[in-house]
């Protein structure tokens, strides 16, 4: 924490997970010698200024850098999971995601001009009883953020896909929403 | 060949071929330049060939050596000219089939002349035409080539269309039923395509003439005759009446190629037949088609289909117009069985598939020749009202359910067994409904629980039956499919040896006092794999006299296969006991029961009147199980409830009844109870459902482990290829399993939607 700290990092801002991706630690908030080692080496840190350097830097590169992104996104799964557990708990993915899709705190939005897909896609997921979120799932959720940005009437999607089952029945859902909400402007 | 004809004297023939001959040798002389010029004056005798009158005068001037074959040639063309332009101004007095007539008489003479004509100046062909031929000069034939160029260009040209004119019009009056004249039309066409040369090559004939001026005006009139035709009488008559008469017409055409036609024009008429009259008309069949249909008019169907099937894309509509048909067919068929609400037989819904498909499974045959495309049109429409009509509504497995059904009925022993050759017959007519089910697995499911009843009870009609069904299924689908069908019958027989093993065991073992007090039982060991039993759904006590015969089969069961575990399934256990307590039957009366039955009863030996929580306790029952029972016997009077009347409730006492009476000596009690029915059947539609899972999950590891890696999509379609022989999968539910794997690690996901095997 107080490493954290010194090098200008908060703990609830996407560069924190950038840092322990970067450093390969197994869990929150510890972190392994050897790795420690190689992680800094690679990014030419050896003092706390330095690291502190690096860190601003990857908190501007990371909205930017999409597959610096994932990498971060990715290794967030592991990272955040109970000890001894396979699958991210739900109450804990969705933080993560808001962390994640958001700009506040170094993330990418994921909003478009219609739709607020965060915000629908967690409601989505309370609405079907906060299942744990496996690792496919949680990877799979950044691909559709993606392909949901660049457009957004999902003309990408197709119900014989290879999207997640769950993801197939948020498009579902979205559509519903959208349908409703057109209907409404109708009127 | 001169004496055949007759017509020339040998003399004449040796004088006109030695004129011809020195006329062309004494070119040579000049050519070799010996300065003897020999004087030829070709006077050459009218040549009288056959009967004809025609004369040749050629008069041969003298000429310079080397231009005098070429002269004799020359004549010989100008002298054929004049002979012809004469035959064409005589025949501007004959008209239609006079000049037919004249025609053919003239040709008949002009070639047989030209046949001699040819003889005599074999000598010119062999030496100045084939130099000539062999220069490359066009326009120099042999000598009977010439006779067909001049006939062709000085007369053929001037009256060709006259003469087809005359044809045209003969034949008219043949298609309109007259009598004609037939050998004429035949002399034409062989003159027209005599008269075809090959321009590269004379000695080649071709078929230009005949085609240019024969075929091509006739296929004209043809088409010309019968759209005037079929335009009329459709406009007259049915369409039914309308296809006789185009059949008809169409066999007339062939036949008249045969007659007196060049059979190169087969084609072009038949084509033109067939787009004058049935193209053009084709959509007037079609819409007559689906009326024919409903009216089951099968000769003009059948016709109909000749018809069509012989232009392009003509069957096309009707297919699609066929399968709906069918389709609607099964589907009425289907919704008849289901007006009288669920409890129909399961025969009558196979009864009404099947007579569906009979009916145009014959038609197919009988109308449309079995043709492949109208039998998948057939097995589309069955396919389609097989699994999904009104009764599938509610569960698309409602089919194979309810075939496996019937299917029992008729393998089961019972009052309506079937001889075995009509057994046999219905097991076909089962593997036909059977064909077209998706849910073969609904059916595996039922069937087996089905065998296994049947095994366990020994209630099959026979044997043989049972072995051929199966070997049936065996073929339809696989030896996966009815493996476990197969080890259900080996079990059998096992038991049976067993049971022998088991009884000289006995003997040899047991002492008499043991014996006196033995219950005889026939015990079947089912392995736990392959029969789709479950251990009993409630614990049960059985009574001690059965409890020792239990025993002592474990015994020695244990004793042969150590490490075994067995399950008594009480449940299917079923026995006979003696009423020997009833002292007004003569014989005392058997009842068959079962072993729940027996338990409770036996306990009655000890006293006459037992409360129900006594029965309860004693047997270990669950209510469940124990009020059906209890209701059962107090039905057939065996107990009597206390207070009478009463339910089988904690409230009531039971006591035998030493009164019982029945007609027969044997009274069966162990009646299946319509509970048990439903549950059963609910519990094998949960089986599917676990079994498909593991089913689609199987595939997939299988796939992947030998693709190692492949696209999401590619995936999924293979494993609809590998399942669609036991049901049709749902992408979704593929999915789902693949989603299942992935989080138990068997496979992974890759980037670009890959897929990936982990070993």
């Amino acid at each position: 924490m107080n490493f954290l700290n010194d090098i200008g990092v908060q703990l609830d801002e996407v560069t924190c997970l950038a840092i322990a991706e970067l450093l390969q630690s197994p869990s929150m908030g510890e972190f392994t010698r050897e790795e420690w080692k190689r992680g800094m080496a690679g990014a030419r840190c050896d003092t706390i200024p330095l690291i502190t350097e690096h860190a601003k830097k990857l908190r501007e590169r990371i909205p930017r850098e999409p597959e610096l992104f994932r990498r971060v996104y990715r290794y967030t799964f592991p990272l955040s999971r109970m000890q001894g557990q396979r699958n991210l708990q739900f109450e804990i993915a969705a933080d993560q995601w808001n962390l994640f899709f958001t700009p506040d705190h170094g993330g990418v939005a994921w909003n478009t001009e219609t739709t607020p897909w965060l915000d629908w896609w967690i409601e989505f997921l309370e609405g079907r009883g906060k299942k744990p979120v496996n690792k496919d799932l949680w990877e799979q959720v950044e691909v559709f953020m993606r392909k949901s940005l660049e457009d957004e009437e999902m003309k990408w999607w197709s119900p014989d896909g290879a999207w997640p089952g769950a993801l197939d029945d948020f498009v579902a859902y979205v559509q519903a929403k959208r349908g409703k909400g057109s209907e409404m402007e109708v009127e | 060949m001169l004496n055949l004809d007759g017509g020339i004297d040998m003399k004449a023939y040796m004088g006109l071929y030695t004129a011809v001959h020195n006329f062309c040798t004494s070119q040579k002389a000049v050519s070799t330049g010996q300065g003897l010029q020999q004087g030829q004056r070709g006077g050459v005798s009218p040549p009288t060939v056959g009967s004809s009158t025609t004369q040749y005068g050629l008069g041969l001037t003298w000429m310079q050596a080397h231009l005098l074959g070429e002269e004799l040639y020359k004549l010989l063309g100008e002298y054929l000219s004049r002979h012809l332009s004469d035959v064409f101004d005589k025949s501007q007095t004959h008209t239609e089939e006079g000049l037919l007539g004249f025609y053919i008489r003239e040709w008949e003479r002009y070639t047989t002349a030209a046949k001699y004509v040819n003889h005599i100046f074999k000598y010119l062909n062999r030496h100045w035409v084939k130099r000539e031929i062999d220069e490359g000069k066009k326009n120099v034939y042999d000598v009977y080539t010439l006779h067909l160029v001049r006939w062709k260009d000085d007369f053929f040209e001037n009256v060709h269309e006259k003469v087809m004119d005359a044809v045209l019009s003969l034949i008219e009056k043949q298609r309109n039923g007259e009598t004609i004249e037939q050998s004429q039309i035949k002399s034409i066409v062989d003159s027209f395509v005599s008269l075809g040369l090959d321009e590269n090559d004379s000695s080649k004939s071709t078929l230009d003439v005949y085609r240019k001026y024969f075929q091509d005006p006739f296929i004209d009139a043809t088409k010309v005759y019968y759209e005037n035709e079929s335009r009329q009488f459709v406009a007259e008559n049915s369409v039914v009446e309308y296809m006789k008469k185009a059949e008809a017409r169409l066999d007339e055409e062939k036949a008249r190629v045969g007659l007196y036609l060049h059979p190169d024009v087969t084609k072009g008429l038949t084509d033109t037949c067939l787009a004058v009259l049935v193209t053009a008309h084709s959509t007037l069949l079609r819409d007559e088609f689906q009326v024919l249909l409903d009216n089951e008019r099968q000769e003009d169907l059948a016709r109909m289909y000749r018809l069509l099937s012989r232009i392009k894309d003509g069957l096309d509509p009707l297919r699609t117009t066929f399968e709906n048909h069918v389709r609607r067919a099964g589907l009425a068929a289907v919704e008849k069985v289901a007006t009288d609400g669920e409890n129909f037989e399961p025969k009558l819904y196979v009864d009404a598939l099947l007579q569906v498909h009979t009916r145009y499974q014959n038609l197919v045959d009988d109308a449309f020749n079995g043709e492949s495309e109208f039998v998948r049109s057939l097995d589309n429409a069955c396919r389609e009202f097989v699994n999904r009509n009104r009764i599938c509504k509610t569960s698309s497995s409602k089919s194979p359910e309810l075939l496996a059904k019937y299917t029992d009925s008729l393998l089961k022993k019972g009052s309506k067994s079937a001889e075995e050759s009509e057994l046999e017959e219905m097991l076909v007519q089962i593997m036909t409904v059977f064909k077209y089910i998706e849910d073969k697995d609904v059916f595996q499911k039922f069937y087996s629980k089905n065998l296994a009843k049947r095994l366990v009870h020994v209630s099959s009609v026979s044997d043989d039956a049972e072995t051929s069904m199966i070997s049936k299924l065996k073929e339809a689908c696989g030896f996966e499919y009815t493996n476990k069908l197969q080890r259900m019958f080996q079990d059998m027989q096992i038991s049976k040896d067993l049971n022998n093993n088991y009884k000289d065991w006995q003997d040899k073992v047991l002492d008499d006092d043991d014996r006196k007090r033995m219950a005889d039982a026939h015990f079947q060991i089912l392995g736990t794999g392959f029969w789709p039993l479950n251990a009993p759904t409630t614990p049960f006590l059985a009574p001690p006299e059965i409890v020792k015969t239990a025993e002592r089969f474990q015994k020695f069961y244990f004793d042969k296969h150590n490490g075994r575990k067995l399950t008594w399934l009480w449940q299917l256990c079923k026995g006979e006991i003696k009423a020997n307590y009833i002292k007004n039957a003569k014989v005392p009366y058997t009842f068959q029961v079962s072993t729940y039955q027996m338990g409770i009863l036996l306990l009655f030996n000890e006293t006459d009147t037992l409360t129900y929580s006594e029965i309860e306790k004693a047997t270990t029952l669950t209510n469940e199980i124990l009020d059906p029972n209890l209701s059962i016997l107090l039905k057939a009077k065996v107990l009597i409830a206390n207070p009478e009347g009463a339910k089988p409730e904690p409230s009531t006492a039971f006591t035998l009844n030493y009164n019982f009476k029945n007609k027969k000596v044997k009274v069966n009690l162990n009646i299946q109870i319509k509970s048990e029915q439903k549950v059963e059947a609910d519990d094998t539609h949960k089986t599917i459902e676990e079994d498909r899972k593991l089913l689609l999950q199987s595939a997939i590891v299988r796939i992947m482990k030998s693709r190692k890696k492949m696209k999401h999509v590619q995936l999924v379609q293979e494993v609809i290829q590998q399942v669609k022989s036991r049901f049709p999968p749902k992408i979704p539910d593929i999915k789902k399993n693949i989603e299942a794997l992935m989080e138990k690690d068997y496979i992974e996901r890759m980037d670009g939607d890959e897929i990936s095997y982990i070993a």
